[in-house]
């Protein structure tokens, strides 16, 4: 006799081949489909009308079950669809042209479709699309979006490896799959929390930032410049004062770039060196602490309350109290400064920087230096003339306003000066700033943001890119004091805020008690605004929170929470070991967690079973090939004073097992308590 | 204690590795958990560990998918070699959950294209599948596992487990050759007493022996078993008696298994036929009888002859 054993080839990689059905290939492609569709905004026009023929094709043959394209046809797709990648980017590197090499790869692949791992792979590619969304967004419908596409892409997965070659309901694999999002959410959450986050990048690429997303200032503020800005609803930043001092919109002045240079025309930054001095505070100063979530802009500048007295670490600090990040600010950032609201002797003012913020267009003729030496004339003192030079914008007929046209490229500031004298906050700055300069009044420009909204929902001030502004410094009495000329124009800018300015300004162009007046009735806001307005505030401050606790949970914001669930000063390798003993315990109790399901006994046979055993006792037991019939016969006989007991239990157990009745939680009970009232009588 | 669960097989022991997709999926893991370290992208965090957890759950689920499930009632049937031998058994779920995606096969299968299925199995239910699989060699095996295999939910993860079965199954030689039927052989009795034709007798009774499983039935003493006595037969003689044996001397010129295919395939048109036969094989023989018992018996004695 012969017996041979077979063993098991533990190592053997047996994975099943690939059944492609309609159901398994159309989840693949509605999910590379779905995938592809958030990054329809920067993909070439070419590869966005390519991959729904490509997909189309590729179902044509498979539900007309023809071959697929032979080796040679997909290697010069495939070569074709590179080169076009290439020809539309002039590179491979970089974000764009990388997502669109991903999409392409994903459509032609549905071309070469053998293994199980070919489809696998498609997945992935998704999952890399999925993830490229974040090279471009980090809000909350970007991660919204992000977990509809994992549940379709894994329901994409269950429908391959359910194997059915009938179709399979959507909408089990649809739950299936946001089951399995909600399982994983627990070890997401931890690993989240607790993965150690550093700050310092492995390696830099800038090559697309600078050049996209730009939003915000340039380096330079020309005349006209602002009026992009000024009809942008998108947030500049938002701001929180942790102790609750928030100012009043009137001093709410956010600086960003100082502007030392001008050339006549407009005002530039210039290159300045960092100087440190991170904390200047002085004894007397009321400090003002706030806590700025910066929008990315790609540019470098921080803004702040002003005067920046105490400044963040780890920025570069310039000449003028502001200071700027190392890298372009791609990204959501949040920072803590102390502000002081009063000049004091913050800031000195060395001979270079006299001369510099004395220093005017080189050959400069202007109709300016003519007005500017009546005031000069007329003045005692360089306050005088600062004052002179406010009441000539305020008595002179000049308008605010947000399109007030082009000036004369050439004299754009004298053509605004004198004749059209109508003009935006730069204008005004730019042009007075000057003014100062030429009175041989150190001035500088600065540039920033001014006012915002206070959302009453999260208690916080949201700046607008609406809310930019210019102002101008000048120095008096060895302090640089803030002038800012469009206070006296436009006063309700300065009062109320931009938006509410603009409010006004829509109601047509008033003058003195009547914009007062106006102003009073835009606040009285109607009801429909006030809605508008709650739930404005509401999704508002459901995005800061997200911003403060998901987008910018760095190694600081980790710190504060470890802190707050009494880990206090733990260092980064202790904290990669809490997690390995973390995760495998929570992955030990979800298994614990899952594995009662498959523990469960049928409840039919646990009763049967219990009937069984009682009369095992006394020496009656089924044999493994004894059905319940045939067990009934043999402990009728052994127990012949049972009889209509057992019969009762024994068709009531066939009945629920074998026919038609159906096993209720009624039925279910009659069994168990005929059971438990069986006791076998010798 | 024995009791109806007896016909189930034991807890299948797991063994989980990942699949090649698996390992795909980490490397895909590595590179993303890089770049969201490198741009300090916190969303970029998120989506890499959502993967990472989905694939722990992948695991668990991957493991449950198999957890629990027993095989039973498996009952091979013998064959030929280089048939199909199939095997019906039970796929029993005891549990709450539906189970999908699973692939048997049995065990030292080589490739994927061996494995039967998918089959799925819904909660607190059975399914009866057949594996069948070709039997190159002869002889009585002992299947002893069934091996379980699943890659469901996610892919990521290829579960096995081997349901402890042993079951003996008997696979005969293959039915090949053509030579033709041996001459029957002329067998002297002890007691002959040398009249009469040697091959004509059969009429005179002889005396009653006791009934071996598999004889004919018409020489049974019916009249014997209806007053109640045991089963005999009637042995009657001419004083010789002409029986037919197919055997292994008759053969000469074949290999060993081709000598067997040639019995095999006798034994099988002698069973067609109706006539009763015997086999002689070097290691013993089987009196000549007729009826499916008895060519079961030679065919048994074929499939499990072994070469000295």
């Amino acid at each position: 006799m012969k017996f041979i054993k077979l063993k098991i080839q533990r190592k053997a990689s047996l994975v099943p081949p690939l059944i492609i059905t309609r159901g398994s290939l159309g989840w693949l492609m509605a999910s590379l489909a779905l995938a592809v569709s958030w990054h329809i905004p920067h993909t070439p026009a070419w590869v966005l009308l390519a991959v729904p023929l490509l997909l189309t094709w590729r179902y044509r043959l498979f539900v007309l079950k023809r071959p697929l394209p032979s080796r040679a046809v997909r290697v010069a797709l495939t070569l074709a669809a590179f080169g076009g990648v290439v020809i539309s980017y002039s590179s491979y590197l970089g974000r764009d042209p990388g997502i669109t090499a991903v999409i392409v790869m994903g459509s032609l692949k549905l071309f070469e479709l053998k293994t199980q791992r070919d489809f696998m792979f498609i997945i992935f590619l998704c999952y890399f699309l999925v993830f490229g969304i974040f090279l471009y967004d980090q809000t909350i419908q970007g991660l919204t979006f992000m977990v509809a596409a994992v549940i379709v892409i894994t329901a994409a997965v269950l429908r391959l490896n359910h194997g059915e070659r009938q179709p399979v309901k959507i909408k089990f694999l649809v739950k299936s799959g946001f089951r399995f999002f909600l399982y994983s959410l627990p070890f997401m959450l931890v690993l989240f929390a607790l993965f150690p986050r550093t700050s310092v990048p492995l390696w830099h690429l800038g090559e697309d930032s600078g050049k996209q997303g730009r939003m915000g200032f340039n380096d330079s503020v020309f005349p006209g410049q602002f009026a992009e800005l000024a009809t942008s609803d998108k947030t500049a930043f938002r701001v929180d004062f942790p102790d609750g001092n928030m100012p009043e919109i009137k001093d709410l002045y956010f600086r960003g770039l100082v502007l030392w240079y001008t050339n006549g025309k407009g005002w530039f930054q210039g290159n300045m060196r960092n100087i440190g001095g991170r904390n200047i505070a002085a004894p007397d100063d009321v400090l003002i602490k706030h806590v700025v979530t910066l929008e990315p802009h790609m540019d470098r500048w921080m803004f702040a309350l002003e005067i920046p007295v105490i400044i963040p670490r780890r920025v570069v600090v310039l000449p003028g109290r502001i200071f700027q990040s190392h890298w372009p600010i791609g990204r959501v950032i949040q920072y803590t400064v102390d502000s002081a609201l009063q000049p004091q002797n913050h800031e000195t003012l060395d001979e270079s920087f006299r001369r510099l913020s004395l220093r005017l267009p080189r050959e400069w003729t202007s109709p300016m230096i003519d007005l500017v030496r009546e005031w000069r004339e007329a003045a005692a003192s360089d306050a005088g003339v600062v004052r002179a030079a406010l009441d000539y914008f305020r008595n002179s007929g000049f308008e605010y306003s947000l399109s007030p046209g082009t000036m004369d490229p050439n004299q754009p500031l004298e053509d605004f000066l004198f004749n059209q004298k109508k003009g935006f906050c730069e204008h005004y700055a730019a042009a007075f700033t000057l003014l100062m300069r030429a009175a041989g009044i150190p001035a500088r420009m600065v540039a920033g943001y001014h006012g915002g909204t206070y959302n009453s929902a999260g208690g916080f001030l949201v700046v607008r890119q609406s809310d930019a502004h210019a102002w101008s410094e000048v120095w008096l009495d060895d302090k640089w004091r803030r002038v800012d000329p469009t206070s006296v124009v436009a006063p309700e800018r300065i009062q109320f805020g931009a938006e509410m300015s603009r409010t006004i300004a829509d109601m047509g162009a008033l003058q003195g008690d009547e914009r007062a007046a106006a102003a009073e009735r835009a606040m009285r806001k109607n009801f429909l605004e006030r809605v508008y307005r709650f739930f404005k505030d509401h999704w508002d401050n459901i995005n800061i929170k997200w911003e403060v606790w998901i987008m910018t949970y760095d190694r600081f914001r980790q710190r504060d929470f470890l802190k707050s669930i009494g880990l206090s000063g733990i260092g980064r390798w202790s904290l990669v070991i809490v997690l390995i003993i973390i995760i495998p315990t929570l992955f030990f109790l979800a298994s614990l967690l899952l594995k009662r399901r498959t523990l469960t006994i049928d409840p039919l046979r646990k009763q049967y079973r219990l009937f069984y055993r009682k009369t095992a006792k006394k020496g009656i037991t089924p044999a493994a090939w004894e059905g319940p019939l045939d067990f009934r016969v043999r402990t009728v006989d052994a127990f012949p004073r049972n009889k209509a007991e057992i019969r009762e239990i024994s068709n009531l157990y066939i009945k629920l097992r074998y026919g038609r009745m159906p096993v209720t939680k009624k039925s279910l009970k009659q069994l168990k308590r005929l059971v438990k009232g069986f006791k076998v009588k010798k | 204690m024995s009791g109806p669960d007896s016909r189930f097989s034991k807890d299948i022991r797991l063994y989980t590795r990942p699949t090649r997709s698996g390992y795909m999926l980490m490397l895909v893991l590595i590179a993303m958990l890089t770049a969201s370290v490198n741009y300090g992208n916190n969303m970029a965090y998120i989506l890499t560990f959502l993967l990472f957890s989905l694939m722990l759950v992948g695991y668990m689920f991957a493991r449950n998918n198999l957890k629990g499930l027993y095989v039973a009632n498996v009952m091979p049937r013998p064959v030929f070699a280089g048939d199909r031998l199939a095997i019906d058994l039970e796929l029993h779920n005891r549990s709450k959950g539906r189970r999908f995606g699973i692939w048997l096969g049995f065990p030292g299968i080589k490739s994927a294209e061996e494995l039967c299925g998918p089959f799925a199995v819904d909660a607190r239910s059975n399914t009866t599948v057949e594996l069948s699989f070709i039997t190159p060699l002869r002889g009585r095996f002992t299947l002893s596992h069934i091996l379980l295999m699943t890659i469901y939910p996610l892919g990521l993860f290829m579960v096995k487990g081997e349901a402890n079965i042993e079951k003996v199954y008997l696979v005969y030689p293959h039915p090949e050759g053509n030579r033709p039927w041996p001459e029957p052989e002329l067998m002297v009795l002890e007691n002959y007493s040398g009249e009469g034709n040697l091959l004509k007798g059969g009429d005179d009774f002889v005396g009653l022996r006791p009934y071996r499983p598999g004889e004919p039935m018409h020489h049974v003493d019916w009249k014997a078993v209806a007053r109640g006595r045991p089963m005999a037969i009637k042995e009657f003689t001419g004083g010789g008696t002409a029986r037919l044996f197919f055997g292994w001397h008759h053969l000469e010129g074949l290999t060993g298994e081709g000598r067997l295919s040639q019995l095999c395939k006798w034994v099988l048109e002698g069973d067609e036929q109706g006539t009763e036969f015997g086999l002689k094989l070097p290691d013993g023989k089987i009196s000549p009888g007729a009826g499916s018992t008895h060519t079961l018996k030679c065919l048994e004695a074929l499939a499990v002859f072994e070469f000295r």
